[in-house]
């Protein structure tokens, strides 16, 4: 590839990958592409290296109590142009904690630096946790260094914990909801942890599937301040409400039913008849009810129920089982779990993987499949009893790169116990667009033999004739003797016509291929299309498929 | 939608959900074992005293993704571990206190007592580093921040000469002369003190520096000691 007066080759071992370093700032230019002899004029767009940095920070609601030493885990998130790179990279890294206390408002601060950052591993930093803690400040501050830039750049992530204190009121009492051994329990508890007896507490149950409709029950606490609410199958929203001797106190908690939380894709880029097998978290028994499979014309309407392509397993040692989807051709499918409304769109593909599972090479595109078709799942979760301490043991199944796992205990509920979940899948979302890179696969469509008219066959005969020098005997010099032969006879030649191309019926499918995919220099650049663009339903979907 | 909404009609008081430091009676905090890693067959266990809890939760990811199981105790006790917040020995109502606060300046091998020592909090600034802390809260505490510009003095005694020069070329002032007074007076004495002594106007910290007494004390007449600042003074 010669670009910008500059000469990359590609590395065949690598399946012809081109590397080509960042620019200082934006830049597009005509390049050539050259290979076995053949070249092509096209341009580039080249990106500068641009840095993004993130983190989420893990804090159990239950380990920022007086006196005890907290730890608080950091998982940073670094990113070039939208992709993430090694955090290796990242030096210099630092924790500043800030505590507040709410009697003085006197802010004390303690750094960690010279911190290690591992891709396998998250940061860790562990603190005392001072009395009167009003609010807890936590900055990550780290520095990579731009290479094309030639500079270090600072980059920082930050998160803030602000305590409910109730200063300022004179309830000196708080909600609690616990979950102990299958059940749920509503604590109403005073600040030295004192029970609340014989309080009538409104509860308000918001159900899975009728999440308009809410159900009020009073209850009252018992002597230990506590009221049993049960399992609460299929609940999704407990509130409690009472009014306390000093004022009112509320709390709401968001109740998961499912013990075991993955991250589904969003969409699957697949073969055809190849097998996905995805986890089916769900209580209920697995049919047509819970899980529905359907397949989507390019106009976006359903053509055909796949539900015999899915099979169902549980498999010993898992809390839930899993589907089994098979058979697929070409096309677009919608996978729903009706429970959880939880969708995968999987677009089947015909082709074959390129080099690695990464991509796959079509008639006329290779298509990005960053996605694996296995998620990682826990099983034979358990808890054993030992001397004095307790063990807990499980396994990662079909675990990545990297793999690692933090377990923790705690009494009381939070308010959402997947909340630190919620956050690391959508801080592991790849939100930059898959991306298809079409090539031309130029056909003729008009194909049938044409047939010139006479008089255009003479201009081309005469035009491309092959040319004599012409003749070189002596000219006659006297009069030559004129002899009869024969009559002077007149033809009329007849000249005929030619003919048109016979035209050939183009296919709506043929004229949309070529349409994706244009000559490279008819494209402004040679960067990729995006998946994403391609919304469901254009015209362009029918050549995804 | 949901979360995030139980702090609303709190008394007034929203902090982070689930954060409330009302909880301080849990004689438990929560226990974390982090950064597990699984071995050749997937395997992961760790070992904590799991009994005083109810819940606990795995949350385990690779590169590309996470996953979480919760898990009820089977052996968790039904009663809560507590401790008493309550004050246990509670003052003389028929005494009068007050809170104090007092710094103490000890010179190496100097001893001091503190008397009561549970009701006391102290801590101990022993190097420039937390006296550039402690200047640094202080400056917060009162709404400001302190600027790093003399952040290069915390590891000046590391520096080498040339980056020395470097420096006190482009921070020259009474604060940095001063300061190499007291703690670098060979460099004082070989680089300020002829720059000093060649200043046309010389202040009365330049003159202290020099050790000019005759000059320093013709600032004890009133209309000039006015006109100094509090360290001068």
């Amino acid at each position: 590839m010669w670009y910008q007066n500059q000469y990359f080759k590609a590395d065949h071992k690598k399946g012809g990958q081109i590397v080509i370093p960042y620019a200082k700032s934006h830049s597009s230019d005509k390049t050539i592409l050259i290979n076995d002899g053949f070249a092509q004029l096209t341009e580039f767009k080249r990106l500068p290296e641009s840095y993004s940095f993130s983190s989420v920070f893990i804090v159990n609601h239950e380990s920022l109590l007086m006196g005890k030493e907290a730890e608080i885990l950091m998982k940073p998130s670094l990113k070039v142009n939208d992709r993430k790179c090694n955090l290796n990279i990242m030096k210099g890294t630092k924790v500043t904690l800030t505590t507040m206390s709410f009697v003085d408002n006197m802010p004390i601060t303690k750094v960690f630096d010279n911190l290690t950052i591992n891709n396998d591993q998250e940061i860790s930093v562990k603190f005392q946790v001072p009395p009167n803690l009003q609010s807890v400040d936590i900055l990550l501050e780290t520095e990579v260094t731009n290479v094309s830039k030639g500079n270090k750049e600072k980059l920082a992530s930050s998160h803030n914990i602000q305590m409910g204190t109730n200063n300022n009121t004179l309830s000196f009492y708080d909600s609690y909801l616990r979950k102990l051994k299958q059940d749920y329990y509503y604590y109403a508890l005073g600040k030295n942890g004192e029970a609340l007896s014989d309080i009538n507490v409104s509860f308000t149950f918001n159900h899975n599937i009728y999440t308009n409709k809410s159900t009020t029950v009073p209850l009252n606490t018992d002597d230990d301040g506590k009221v049993k609410l049960g399992p609460l199958n299929d609940i999704v929203n407990v509130s409690a409400n009472f009014r306390g001797p000093n004022g009112n106190c509320s709390a709401n908690y968001v109740i998961r039913n499912t013990t075991e939380t993955v991250v589904m894709p969003f969409t699957m880029n697949i073969l055809e008849d190849e097998e996905v097998k995805l986890p089916y978290v769900c209580n209920h028994e697995f049919s047509q009810d819970t899980v529905t499979l359907v397949r989507y014309s390019s106009s976006f309407r359903v053509i055909e129920n796949c539900f015999k392509n899915i099979s169902f397993s549980h498999d010993k040692g898992y809390q839930y089982g899993r589907i089994n989807i098979s058979g697929l051709q070409r096309g677009h499918y919608t996978l729903t779990y009706v429970a959880t409304m939880q969708t995968v769109s999987i677009r089947v593909h015909k082709g074959v993987y390129w080099e690695t599972d990464s991509f796959i090479l079509k008639d006329h595109s290779l298509v990005e499949k960053r996605e694996r078709t296995s998620i990682m799942r826990i099983k034979d979760i358990a808890v054993e009893e030992e001397k004095e301490n307790h063990k807990v043991s499980f396994s990662l199944d079909d675990y990545g790169k990297n793999a690692r796992a933090h377990v923790y205990a705690f009494t009381f509920m939070p308010p959402d116990v997947n909340s630190s979940f919620d956050q690391l899948a959508s801080e592991n979302m790849d939100w930059s667009s898959l991306d298809i890179f079409p090539f031309a696969k130029w056909k003729n469509i008009f194909l049938s033999n044409r047939k010139l008219g006479d008089e255009f066959r003479y201009v081309f005969d005469r035009k491309f004739v092959k040319r004599f020098m012409g003749n070189t005997l002596d000219r006659p010099q006297l009069l030559i003797n004129r002899h009869k032969i024969r009559d002077t006879q007149f033809d009329n030649e007849v000249v005929n016509a030619g003919n048109e191309y016979e035209k050939k019926e183009v296919r709506e499918y043929d004229r949309m291929q070529q349409q994706i995919a244009p000559t490279s220099f008819a494209m402004n650049n040679m960067m990729p299309q995006m998946q994403q663009q391609m919304a469901f339903g254009s015209a362009n979907m029918m050549t995804q498929n | 939608m949901l979360r995030g909404a139980g702090r609303q009609g709190y008394g007034g008081e929203i902090g982070t959900p689930g954060f409330k430091s009302f909880q301080n009676f849990l004689s438990n905090s929560a226990s974390l074992v982090s950064n597990l890693t699984p071995d050749e067959n997937g395997r992961v266990e760790c070992t904590f005293d799991a009994h005083k809890y109810s819940t606990i939760v795995v949350l385990a990811m690779d590169d590309n993704s996470v996953t979480q199981s919760t898990i009820d105790i089977p052996s968790s006790i039904e009663e809560i571990e507590k401790r008493d917040l309550s004050l246990s020995t509670p003052l003389n109502a028929e005494k009068y206190y007050n809170e104090m606060r007092n710094t103490e300046i000890l010179k190496k091998s100097d001893t001091h007592v503190i008397e009561d020592i549970t009701s006391t909090d102290y801590i101990m600034v022993d190097s420039l580093e937390k006296v550039n802390q402690v200047q640094t809260e202080i400056a917060k505490a009162a709404g400001n921040n302190l600027p790093t510009t003399f952040e290069f003095l915390k590891t000046w005694d590391k520096l080498d000469e040339e980056k020395k020069n470097q420096k006190y070329s482009q921070f020259m002032c009474h604060e940095v002369n001063l300061f190499l007074y007291f703690k670098d007076r060979a460099y004082f004495d070989k680089v300020v003190s002829p720059f000093v002594t060649n200043k046309m106007e010389k202040t009365f910290i330049d003159l202290w520096l020099l050790g000019d007494e005759q000059e320093v004390a013709k600032f004890k007449a009133i209309d000039s000691f006015h006109q100094l600042n509090s360290l001068e003074k």
